[in-house]
């Protein structure tokens, strides 16, 4: 059952009733209730196991935790660090067999085929769990979070499961706290703004998605599918969409998923706060995937900076460089982003994630830190106006075009496909071809004139849609200050541009995000 | 407090006016985006009928359209009645017909024209059938509920259904529908009459084309009764318990069409269990005669009457109708004096399709006689006059070069068919097909097949296979004809409204550059 499937919406529908209708110290069971009936549609029923022994680890060993850390002795203390560790790993190890697997089959496969008496190791014929990816490090936060005392640990197992099988961000996220879920468990009471406001936010995600990424994705997957006729400024124009159609179907799924969760009375934290508007990498992985940035900072990043081996790398580096304060401080901080951005592309689950996030990002932010100085200067120089509309413009062009670049690996189905593309991009100067923007070329790409007029107003719409974000925080609190027949008039609108416009129905496949597979 | 209860009140109030308005605006875009072919109008147009006027509704697919001819009925009984018919209508949507009708008018009299529970008629292709009735259906429960029965009763997978039961999901793609007026006019999912370009009044569509026709099921009634299918007979089954109970008075018919025997044994099974039910039941095929229906000119084709066809079909009906029901005669009421008008601009309508179709049933008899002349002709030019015909296909096939030249006057007779010289001369191979307006030719392709819509005769076409690979031939319906043409052309003439071989002929070119035509005998 996909987020933007019918049955998806009457399954809300019927749920949004049986949740009111419950009572409040029950609600929290209808939840669960509603989640399991959304695994079992959504996924392989079998492998809710998985789910089922993440959560049985994180209960068994938070409880331990809390009984442990009551004694004071030094060796309840190790006791706990052990349990702490054996529950992470054993996650870890988890996630890694199953949503992993890339990684030691290419990692066997490479050992195999220079030292052939190692054997290559298959996958295990078991497909993982709805959402590992997500649960997982939920989970694992949550975990870490007990251990470090951030959080009371759940004394009931179901409420605990709850917290890992809550249905609607079960697949693509967003990766929860533990302390912002809390609001399961408690008893909610209809709210028409909620109901309101709910809706609204899943109407604009599936106008994102069915309308614009998957209008968006006819386009890429035509080019990429025959890179020997559409050569030149083709390939180009692939790369340069690649991210609007990433972040439209992945940031739509969000809206859909926050709506959807909303109508429960229950609010998620936001992945996504106008990533494009960006002037930094930096900047921009504050705003793109925020939860994952926030898990990965909160329990790698940190953790990786207090470590007893980067705090000796610290003052190693700042004995080394006594008269370069900054490079002495620029190498733990290599080290820990190094940590942090490997985890990051790790998670993503394969070779070509950790190419396109860890390596691409972590070498970017390096290089930047380490020209930072240059750069200033040369501002200074040129006497920029760094407060201008066009020099912000320049570094939003600038950030999006260098995750534009890195994200290729992102649309390739494998990794050696994912090289291949850089050749084919970077061979474009050879067959130039300027006229296909002119000549209609591009609807021979599966899409018409009408369908490029769409993409245009889609794009501006949002853009409009991003800027009233920028200045009023949520652009729907705009909206509901304007009076009743223009409100009306643009969600109905929206709604009639999504039921015939949107890309659904027999023979189309909506019914797969980007990010469903992590 | 009560500022609060307003409050809540008003937003209760804007919540509803919303949904309404959400709600009626879903509704029309799925009316403006259907399909809008012109065998789904009869549905809407019914819609725009004046309330409770309408003493007698036939239900039932295209048979029914293309038979009953409510102006005609009005005139000689004056009986009001009206085609609630949609092409290929399958009979499990029978009851929701009749749940529709009654919405709007409360007829004396259903007739259903049973056809459609014949096995060759129960199609459960879901675009051909399902979709034509249903996409002229409003979007209620009952339009829901029939889907639902009928995907049941068939048996069929729950893909697409969802398509089916909201069908702005299939059609919402049809841009091009913005650009239809007609859609824009149907975006109610009413229409009225006036407003269609196709002859529609009260339902009837004048057919005004033709087929040679045979009566394949001579004998009547049949010995033997054929099991009906499972699925038809609980269809048949629920249909007359529905009448039954809800107290619908029902007479079923089985309208003229071209019968098999299997086609008759199914329909007296359906006579029986109608009359189990004490449902009247009238068989229309055991009265050829008293119809004086002609299968030489009364049909469009094995399924269809045409306007010849029609006229005698309603008289006889009609007829039965006023010596077994007690329906009103509405002649002369102000109301129905429309219908006079009506009338006599069907007369003209009649008689000027009556004319075209007479010469079209006189020129395919004069091309059956002309293939005598053609078998027998040694005369180039009159041979290729006949077998240029319309009614003609002509198979060619030449796999030799011949030495010899087109003169000048050859030339110009084979220009004057359409025809060219690289029939004759040029490269080593040729196939050609040519009949009428349509023509292929090739000097380069090995081979082509094709199948030509057969006029005559019962639910096959004429598939042919034209091939100059190893065994040189031209193959009619499994039927290989071939012969040594000695670089000349080898034709094989088919009529095209019986399939038969009209000629096998070859058209040499002699050394003095004139064309010479031989006959062949017809071998296998």
């Amino acid at each position: 059952m996909a987020v933007t499937s019918f049955f998806f919406f009457v399954f809300l529908l019927f749920g949004f009733g049986l949740f009111y209708l419950s009572p409040g110290r029950f609600q929290w069971v209808t939840l669960l209730f509603l989640s399991l009936v959304f695994y079992h549609f959504a996924a392989w029923d079998f492998s809710i196991l998985f789910l089922l022994l993440s959560a049985v680890l994180a209960y068994i060993s938070s409880n331990i935790l809390r009984v442990k850390r009551i004694a004071e002795s030094s060796r309840a203390k190790g006791c706990v660090t052990a349990v702490a560790v054996i529950a992470v790993v054993g996650n870890v190890l988890l996630w890694f067999l199953l949503k992993g697997s890339s990684f030691w089959v290419t990692g066997t496969g490479i050992l195999h085929r220079f030292l052939p008496s190692i054997p290559q190791i298959p996958a295990l014929p078991i497909a993982g769990a709805l959402g590992m990816g997500y649960y997982t490090a939920q989970v694992i936060g949550y975990i870490l979070d007990c251990y470090w005392g951030n959080t009371e640990p759940q004394r009931n197992f179901l409420k605990l499961f709850l917290f890992v099988v809550f249905f609607p961000q079960l697949t693509v996220g967003p990766i929860s706290r533990y302390s912002d879920l809390r609001c399961l468990y408690e008893k909610h009471r209809f709210s028409y703004d909620n109901m309101c406001f709910g809706c609204q936010r899943i109407l604009w995600g599936v106008f994102k998605k069915l309308v614009v990424s998957d209008r968006v994705g006819i386009i890429i997957n035509g080019i990429w599918a025959d890179t020997a006729t559409y050569t030149g400024f083709y390939p180009w124009i692939a790369v340069l969409l690649y991210p609007l159609q990433i972040y439209t179907d992945f940031s739509g799924c969000m809206d859909i998923i926050l709506g959807a969760a909303e109508l429960f009375d229950i609010h998620l934290a936001e992945n996504f706060r106008n990533p494009f508007f960006s002037r930094s990498v930096q900047e921009f992985w504050q705003r793109w995937h925020i939860t994952l940035g926030g898990w990965a900072r909160d329990y790698v990043y940190y953790p990786v900076l207090k470590s007893r081996p980067v705090l000796a790398i610290g003052r190693w580096s700042k004995k080394r460089f006594k008269k370069n304060k900054r490079i002495a401080k620029l190498i733990p901080w290599a080290v820990g982003n190094g940590v942090l951005w490997f985890v990051m592309g790790f998670w993503h689950g394969s070779v070509q994630h950790i190419l396109g996030v860890s390596v691409w990002f972590w070498t970017i932010l390096l290089i930047s830190e380490i020209f930072s100085p240059l750069s200033v200067r040369l501002v200074k120089v040129l006497e920029v106006n760094t407060e201008s509309f066009s020099w912000h413009l320049f570094q939003s062009i600038r950030t999006y075009l260098v995750y534009a670049m890195g994200v290729v690996f992102f649309s390739a189905p494998g990794l050696r496909t994912a090289i291949g593309r850089y050749g084919i991009i970077f061979d474009a100067a050879k067959h130039l071809n300027p006229w296909i923007f002119f000549d209609g070329s591009v609807t021979k790409l599966g899409v018409t004139f009408a369908d490029i007029n769409l993409l245009i107003i889609g794009v501006f719409l949002l853009f409009a849609v991003a800027v009233l974000r920028e200045k009023y925080g949520y652009a729907r609190i705009w909206m509901q200050k304007q009076n009743l027949p223009f409100r009306w008039f643009v969600w109905l609108a929206l709604f009639v541009i999504v039921l015939i416009y949107g890309l659904y129905g027999p023979g189309y496949d909506a019914a797969t995000f980007i990010y469903e597979g992590f | 407090m009560y500022i609060a209860e307003q409050g809540k009140l008003r937003r209760i109030m804007s919540f509803i006016c919303f949904m309404c308005i959400l709600w009626q605006l879903f509704l029309n875009l799925t009316y403006l985006f259907r399909n809008t072919n012109w065998y789904k109008l009869n549905i809407p147009i019914f819609r725009t009928e004046k309330e409770n006027t309408i003493d007698v509704v036939l239900i039932g697919g295209s048979s029914v359209y293309e038979g009953w001819n409510p102006l005609q009925a009005y005139k000689e009984q004056g009986i009001i009645s009206y085609n609630y018919s949609v092409a290929s209508a399958p009979a499990a949507t029978y009851i929701m017909a009749i749940q529709d009708i009654k919405e709007t008018q409360s007829p004396r009299l259903f007739i259903i024209d049973v056809r459609k529970f014949c096995s060759i008629h129960w199609n459960t292709t879901m675009d051909g059938e399902l979709r034509h009735i249903m996409d002229s259906q409003n979007i209620n429960i009952k339009r829901l509920a029939s889907i639902e029965y009928y995907r049941r009763l068939n048996d069929l997978s729950i893909k697409d259904a969802l398509s089916e039961y909201i069908d702005l999901i299939y059609y919402h793609s049809n841009t091009e529908a913005l650009t239809n007026k007609l859609n824009w006019q149907l975006s109610d999912n009413r229409l009225e009459s006036n407003q269609t370009d196709v002859y529609f009044e009260n339902g009837f569509y004048a057919g005004t084309s033709h087929t040679f026709m045979e009566q394949y099921c001579t004998q009547y009634p049949v010995s033997g009764r054929s099991v009906l299918q499972k699925a038809v007979k609980a269809c048949y089954v629920d249909l007359l318990e529905y009448c039954q109970i809800n107290k619908v008075p029902l007479l079923l018919i089985a309208s003229p069409f071209a019968m098999t025997e299997d086609d008759a044994k199914e329909l007296s099974c359906l006579e029986e269990i109608a009359r189990e039910h004490d449902v009247p039941f009238f068989n229309m095929n055991k009265f050829y005669n008293d119809m004086r229906l002609d299968f030489h000119t009364d049909f469009v084709d094995t399924q269809h009457l045409n306007i010849y066809g029609a006229s005698k079909f309603t008289s006889f009906l009609a007829d039965y109708l006023n010596k077994n029901y007690d329906l009103p005669d509405h002649r002369g009421e102000p109301l129905f004096e429309i219908w006079d008008k009506k009338y006599e601009d069907y007369c003209k309508y009649e008689t000027e399709e009556g004319l075209k179709l007479k010469s079209i049933i006189n020129d395919k008899e004069q091309a059956i006689k002309d293939e005598l002349t053609m078998r027998t002709s040694n005369n180039i030019a009159e041979w290729l006059f006949l077998a240029s015909n319309s009614n003609m296909a002509m198979l060619m096939l030449r796999t030799e070069l011949s030495d010899n030249i087109l003169s000048e006057k050859s030339l110009m007779l084979l220009n004057g068919f359409g025809l060219k010289e690289d029939m004759l001369e040029g490269s080593s191979s040729y196939i050609g097909y040519y009949s009428g307006k349509s023509i292929f030719v090739s000097t380069e392709e090995q081979s082509y097949a094709g199948t030509i819509d057969k006029m005559w005769g019962p639910r096959d076409d004429i598939d042919y296979l034209i091939s100059a690979i190893n065994h040189p031939q031209v193959c009619v319906n499994g039927v290989n004809y071939y012969t040594d043409c000695n670089g000349g052309v080898f034709i094989v003439v088919l009529d095209i409204n019986t399939g038969e071989i009209a000629d096998l002929a070859i058209i040499n070119v002699e050394a003095n550059g004139e064309l010479s035509i031989h006959h062949k005998l017809i071998e296998e």
